[in-house]
């Protein structure tokens, strides 16, 4: 389970990925993030909205409320422009630090 | 012994929605996304074969408690503060700074241009336009033949201008309040005193001046409650729901204004010919010019049209 720390920081850039891939609501953010890091991202789930709103005020995102197949209303998010460009400048930043640490521990024995 | 009461999840959700409802922190539309979120989290634990007290239980533990959350959502925490906002992001304070002054140089180009527009055609309009329309209306006062047969086509010309114009004013109006209708009211107002201390203005240009103050504002609060309160039903209707939006944000100009000039000439006879006249000749103008703002930006904007419009509405 990744710490608190590190579920904060990297909250926003999966956010801008996961709607990269297209649009979609809190609970299907929240389901592909789990999905995807197998269990290891977990987010108290009411805490992504305050975010969510966030990143809407800041112009990242846009939301949009509509019906779904099941008949229930749901908002749904998706990028803008502004969001597109943080995607891309966060992925850079993500990657050199991954790299950086990739290197140091090439040669490093596995940890217990 | 008193037989324990059996468990609900109707009253479950329910007690949980109006107890959320009565802590300050939480909007209308917070409430219904995380009921929403419960509804779809309760859902699934229960095709996981839980039952819909134990899946109650668990979705609202996941959730989190509604003192927990209406904390979260007060402050937004410190993950979601512009410092570590900018460390998420990778965005550096200074890009930050970079990216609010061009927005506000943006706002200021497009309030500015505006007014410059109107300024010009009001200016056009008094000078010669203006002149030629008041000589028409003085020569059916003065002759009652002409007055009968010219009258209704004059007094019809003007409510089919009025009309055009509210409903060009509130476009641009709500186009350029956006999320800030303080700051462009304040702009529009900086701009106002600037130019009067630099040329002087008449009566018509703060009559310009002042409409565009409120009617930013006043657009700014409308849009908002409309993304506030707006849901629709059919998605594949989108493009004439917001059409039909747009007319229903322009109709509340038009009756604003038609009830304004309405009540001002039954109110002030006498401001009626001083005033109202003029007022009216100006909401052609500046709608004329509000309509070019209007579609000029629509028509620059990187984004496609469609999109750009659904902007436009929406926020």
């Amino acid at each position: 389970m990744l710490s608190r720390e590190l579920v904060a920081a990297s909250t926003v850039p999966l956010v801008l990925s996961v709607l990269a891939e297209g649009e979609n609501y809190g609970y299907a953010l929240i389901q592909r993030v789990r999905e995807l890091s197998g269990g290891e991202i977990e987010w108290t789930e009411g805490m992504l909205y305050p975010v969510l709103h966030w990143m809407e005020a800041q112009e990242l995102i846009e939301s949009e409320w509509r019906e779904a197949d099941t008949g229930r209303r749901r908002k749904y998010y998706h990028l803008c422009k502004e969001g597109r460009k943080a995607l891309q400048v966060g992925k850079q930043q993500w990657i050199t630090v991954h790299e950086t640490l990739a290197k140091l521990w090439k040669n490093q024995p596995r940890l217990a | 012994m008193e037989k324990p009461t059996p468990f609900s999840l109707i009253d479950s959700l329910r007690r949980w929605r109006e107890h959320v409802n009565r802590l300050p922190t939480f909007e209308r539309e917070n409430i219904d996304e995380l009921e929403t979120h419960l509804r779809d989290s309760l859902a699934r634990l229960q095709a996981g074969g839980l039952s819909e007290q134990e899946a109650w239980l668990v979705a609202l533990k996941r959730l989190g408690y509604s003192d927990a959350l209406e904390h979260e959502f007060a402050k937004l925490g410190a993950l979601t503060s512009p410092e570590a906002m900018s460390v998420a992001t990778g965005t550096s304070k200074r890009q930050n700074a970079t990216t609010r002054v061009r927005s506000l140089f943006r706002s200021l180009g497009a309030v500015v241009g505006g007014l410059l527009v109107t300024m010009g055609i009001s200016y056009l309009a008094e000078s010669k336009l203006l002149s030629d329309y008041y000589d028409r209306l003085g020569r059916a006062a003065a002759n009652p033949g002409l007055r009968a047969s010219l009258w209704p086509n004059l007094s019809i010309n003007l409510w089919t201008f009025v009309l055009l114009s509210a409903l060009a004013g509130g476009y641009v109006a709500a186009l350029l309040a956006r999320r800030s209708p303080i700051r462009h009211a304040l702009v529009v107002g900086a701009c106002m005193n600037l130019y009067d201390a630099l040329v002087g203005m008449g009566y018509l240009m703060w009559v310009t001046g002042t409409a565009v103050i409120v009617a930013t504002f006043l657009g700014g609060i409308l849009r908002e409650w409309q993304r506030r309160t707006w849901q629709p039903k059919w998605p594949k209707l989108a493009p004439y729901r917001i059409l039909s939006r747009r007319t229903g944000v322009l109709s509340v100009w038009l009756m604003i204004a038609a009830i304004v000039v309405g009540l001002a000439e039954w109110v002030y006879p006498r401001l009626a010919q001083e005033w109202l006249q003029p007022l009216q000749v100006w909401l052609i103008w500046a709608a004329a010019s509000g309509w070019i703002v209007a579609f000029s930006l629509l028509l620059v904007g990187r984004f496609k049209f469609k999109q750009r419009v659904k902007r436009v509405v929406m926020n």
